[in-house]
């Protein structure tokens, strides 16, 4: 009786360090990744998101490309939209030529 | 007589459900430059308020000289700060949502406007701003005033070519 309650004691007692340690490990984890998160936000950034505003300039002309596709084709085209697509694409590019981290 | 009161005392009941009376505000006459729309205690027609660049103008204006990361040299931008349009269109929602002209689409937590920032700007050096160079509407903080302005969230926050607002509850 009295080893058996040593034994329990004894496991108790190999196991209960790893225990801490492991919450430990855990609690850390979370922590980073909170505050990595925190600072990715808070950080300065220098420009804007280069390989997001490159693509966008693709959408944009894309999209200018398909309205005019479609004005061509129809009797009576939606100039106002196609106009818009245009703008926009315009817009984008100038803004390439003129953006910190591509000017 | 009577379906007069009724009316009247539905419009109070819910004028006070969202607290505060609902307002018509007055019909844009000129080309409308911004819609907002969601949750919203005041309204223009159709439950939308709809704003053109001459009641822009008449609010209050706030005007920096700022550098940004899209043009070379400082630019001064004029404009109405956002909180002031929100009051305006009695915006009832904890976010908004902000849309471009492309569809572009962000949402800002109104928590996180402040009193004049960002600002709904309409002229940038004193001209307003064509389609083709990110007009007729930008929303733009002054990013030199401030690190906090200089983030990667409000940079994408800085919406060009707004079209639209959505109040989100």
């Amino acid at each position: 009786m009295a080893l058996e309650l040593f034994r329990r004691d004894a496991i108790l007692r190999r196991i209960l360090p790893f225990g801490v340690i492991l919450i430990g490990i855990a609690l850390l984890i979370g922590l980073f990744l909170a505050i990595t998160q925190r600072m990715n936000t808070l950080r300065e950034a220098p420009g804007d998101n280069i390989t997001w505003t490159l693509s966008q300039v693709e959408v944009d002309v894309l999209l200018l490309t398909d309205e005019a596709l479609l004005a061509q084709q129809s009797e009576t085209p939606d100039l106002a939209t196609l106009r818009r697509r245009f703008d926009n694409a315009y817009s984008r590019a100038v803004n390439i030529q003129e953006s910190r981290g591509f000017a | 007589m009577y379906m007069n009161s009724t009316l009247c005392a539905l419009s109070l009941a819910s004028g006070l459900a969202t607290a505060g009376l609902a307002e018509q505000l007055p019909a844009p006459s000129g080309e409308v430059l911004l819609t907002l729309s969601g949750a919203l205690a005041n309204e223009t027609a159709d439950g939308v308020v709809s704003l053109d660049r001459e009641m822009l103008e008449n609010m209050e204006t706030v005007e920096f000289t700022t550098s940004t990361i899209w043009m070379e040299d400082e630019v001064t931008f004029t404009g109405v700060p956002l909180s002031d349009v929100l009051d305006y269109a009695g915006a009832q929602g904890d976010e908004i949502s902000a849309v471009a002209l492309n569809d572009y689409k962000i949402e800002i937590p109104v928590s996180e406007i402040e009193e004049s920032s960002p600002i709904i700007a309409y002229l940038m050096n004193g001209e307003p701003m064509s389609r083709r160079n990110k007009g007729p509407l930008w929303i733009v903080y002054d990013y030199d005033s401030d690190a906090k302005y200089r983030s990667e969230v409000i940079y994408s926050r800085s919406i060009w070519q707004l079209d639209r607002i959505v109040s989100n509850n």
